[in-house]
């Protein structure tokens, strides 16, 4: 009669490892699937800065041509970047055994801030018709005992980016021990959050509704769409 | 409010807390882990167990004479139809029918009074089943004593199925397959495959490792030796057919349980009475489980001792840990997710395109293991519905999903419950 325990000890060992085994692998498809990504930002972003280097400092491509390519690369990385942040989060609450999220997050700010940038640049020299919000939120709040309005926000601000779609919202944690967020967060004078500054200028602190929102920037079209292929094959 | 009852409470708010403690000092995903390898390995042992049993029932060398008892307490609307299926019993040898009708406050008595073949023992007032039993008991002189609740309906064959099992001279009680009586509704369906599973596949099983530590009222035979053995059923103990075959067990009796024949029991479709009669259950469990503590863990009452007594009750508290701590840690995000939503539908921030979106990669890591708990539950479920030929129709499919995914979540709660009745010291009754 042992063997009936050993058999069953086997068979449920082999339940709970194949069960952990898929856990395992679910954690790794979503680890690959975010550094993908984030290696794909990783090169735009590159590629980005060393055009826009060579543009500034040896000038010899004219302005409009310039404006293009940025526009270009600029377009690229937002389309890499929209939804990474949330996905991060959400893969990050359904991992088990992976511990790279810190850092794989905090490799994410840094590209986005580079985009953000990016993006000023591109509005600044290019006159691009673009709007930035930044919003400001808690990280590691799961209870939202820290941000009960942060939820709100995120749900206006998803709005938002799909009501106007030239619009690019950047959400950084207030809760970060990264200088250049901080830095932000001094000149905007934010110590909490919610908060949202929308193109450098409005800034509101607290839960701002879909309105106000809208009523500090000017919705247009998304001119970073990837135009569509119109070039014909010829034998 | 009286000492125990202040005792009870504070000791069944320790818990919760304590379960809350650990859901809050461990991540979830390893207390999910744990207690399914537990509940995972616990059913795979019994799988094999139950692999390694025989169906098929022993031949009797000789057939005992048996006397069938059928305790009554205001059974007046199933009475008739329960003797008339105990009538119908098919054994070579003729037995007895002894009704114990226990003060019935309906006309229960009046049903039964003129019907041939049965000897009736009348108590003015009720007394309980336990002592209606053995006032049975300490006058019968039959080898064997079958009992039978009035509200249960045996086929013919039970008998002579059962009472192989009793050639071997250390057999003290055999036990049988019930299932419930017309199993129309929600609740009475589900119940059906519990039934199954319970008093079918799991006793098969268990009692293959001579554990069986549950004599079930609606039907079981015992030795008249075995049961004078023990001293027959504890008066007032709200689950005698469980006291009695753990009364069983401490004195080395041994329970057997023959699955090829049906016994079909009334039982309720209504949610308060399902709780009331699990709340009982359960309750019952609790306080039989502290009674024979003793047993546990003792090498000298093998596979009951050393296994199925102590795992069943480790199982049970587990289950009674992760529904608890899930219950109170979801429950506050619940909380939280419901007013977030009630906040967005009010500033109109609801869109259908974001709800809609699904990632399936952000499924939450515990239906994993939910998904391999259900694959073993529903090979157990398959197992015990074969064995009775019992064909699945499809519109039973949704009634069994629940069952395997949500009715843990019923039997939990009713646990619990138990629990809390048994710790504040409320009177116990039926």
């Amino acid at each position: 009669m042992v063997s009936v325990y050993v058999k069953g000890l086997i068979l449920g060992c082999l339940l709970m490892t194949s069960s952990m085994a898929v856990l395992w692998m679910l954690d790794q498809q979503r680890i690959t699937i975010l550094n993908n990504d984030l290696r794909e930002l990783a090169w735009q972003s590159d590629d980005s800065r060393l055009f826009i280097d060579y543009a500034e400092e040896v000038g010899q491509v004219n302005s409009t041509l310039k404006c293009k390519l940025i526009e270009k690369r600029v377009g690229q990385q937002v389309r890499i970047i929209e939804g990474l942040g949330e996905k991060i989060e959400a893969y990050r609450n359904a991992n088990v055994f992976n511990s790279e999220y810190f850092s794989l997050k905090k490799n994410f700010l840094y590209r986005a801030i580079e985009v953000h940038l990016n993006l000023i640049k591109y509005k600044r020299e290019c006159n691009g018709s673009v709007n930035h919000v930044v919003y400001y939120y808690v990280e590691y709040d799961q209870d939202q005992t820290q941000c009960p309005d942060c939820s709100l926000q995120e749900a206006a601000l998803n709005i938002l980016g799909k009501d106007c779609p030239n619009t690019w919202v950047f959400a950084y944690p207030v809760n970060t021990d990264i200088d250049l967020i901080n830095l932000m967060k001094e000149e905007h004078d934010i110590t909490n959050a919610p908060a949202t500054v929308i193109n450098g200028e409005h800034i509101h602190k607290g839960f701002a509704d879909l309105e106000t929102l809208k009523s500090k920037l000017e919705c247009g079209e998304n001119l970073f769409e990837p135009e569509e292929n119109t070039t014909e094959e010829v034998n | 409010m009286r000492w125990r009852t202040l005792i009870g409470i504070t000791a069944f708010a320790l818990f919760v807390f304590g379960c809350i403690s650990i859901f809050s000092l461990f991540n979830p995903y390893w207390i999910f882990t744990i207690s399914s390898a537990v509940y995972i390995t616990q059913a795979c042992i019994f799988l094999f167990a139950f692999e390694e049993s025989k169906i098929d029932d022993p031949k009797p060398k000789n057939y005992p004479s048996l006397t069938i008892m059928v305790p009554a307490y205001n059974a007046s609307k199933t009475i008739l139809k329960s003797l008339e299926h105990v009538k119908a019993l098919k054994y070579p040898k003729p037995f007895d029918i002894v009704v114990i009708e226990d003060g019935s406050k309906d006309d229960t008595y009046e049903k039964i009074k003129n019907i041939p073949g049965i000897r009736i023992i009348r108590n003015k007032k009720n007394k309980g089943k336990a002592e209606s039993l053995n006032q049975a008991i300490k006058i019968l002189k039959t080898d064997l004593i079958a009992n039978i609740d009035s509200d249960t309906y045996p086929e013919p064959e039970t008998l002579k199925n059962m009472v192989g099992y009793f050639n071997d001279p250390k057999v003290g009680a055999v036990t049988t397959l019930i299932v419930p009586e017309n199993p129309k509704g929600f609740l009475r369906r589900i119940q059906e495959f519990e039934y199954y599973v319970a008093f079918g596949f799991w006793h098969k099983s268990i009692s293959t490792l001579d554990s069986l530590y549950v004599t079930p009222g609606p039907m079981s035979i015992y030795r008249t030796d075995a049961l004078r053995d023990v001293g027959g059923f504890e008066k007032g103990n709200i689950t005698e057919d469980l006291e009695i075959a753990l009364a069983l067990q401490e004195k080395r009796w041994k329970i057997k349980c023959s699955v090829n024949s049906k016994v079909k029991t009334e039982i309720p479709g209504d949610i308060i009475g399902y709780i009331k009669q699990r709340t009982r259950w359960y309750r019952g469990k609790f306080y039989n489980t502290i009674k024979y503590k003793h047993l546990l863990f003792r090498r000298e009452y093998g596979h009951f001792g050393m296994f199925v007594f102590p795992g069943t009750l480790i199982v049970e508290i587990l289950a009674m840990i992760v529904f608890i701590g899930f219950l109170t840690v979801n429950f506050k995000r619940f909380l939280i997710e419901a007013n977030n939503y009630f906040r967005l539908i009010s500033l109109g921030l609801i869109r259908w395109e974001f709800i809609l979106q699904f990632d399936p990669l952000t499924i939450p890591p515990y239906l994993i293991f939910l998904v391999a708990t259900l694959l073993i539950w529903g090979y157990l479920l398959y197992k015990s519905l074969k064995f009775d030929k019992r064909k699945v129709k499809i519109y039973e499919i949704p009634y069994i999903c629940f069952y395997l995914i949500f009715y843990s979540i019923f039997i939990t709660t009713a646990y619990a419950i138990g629990f809390f009745n048994e710790l504040r010291g409320s009177e116990r009754k039926w």
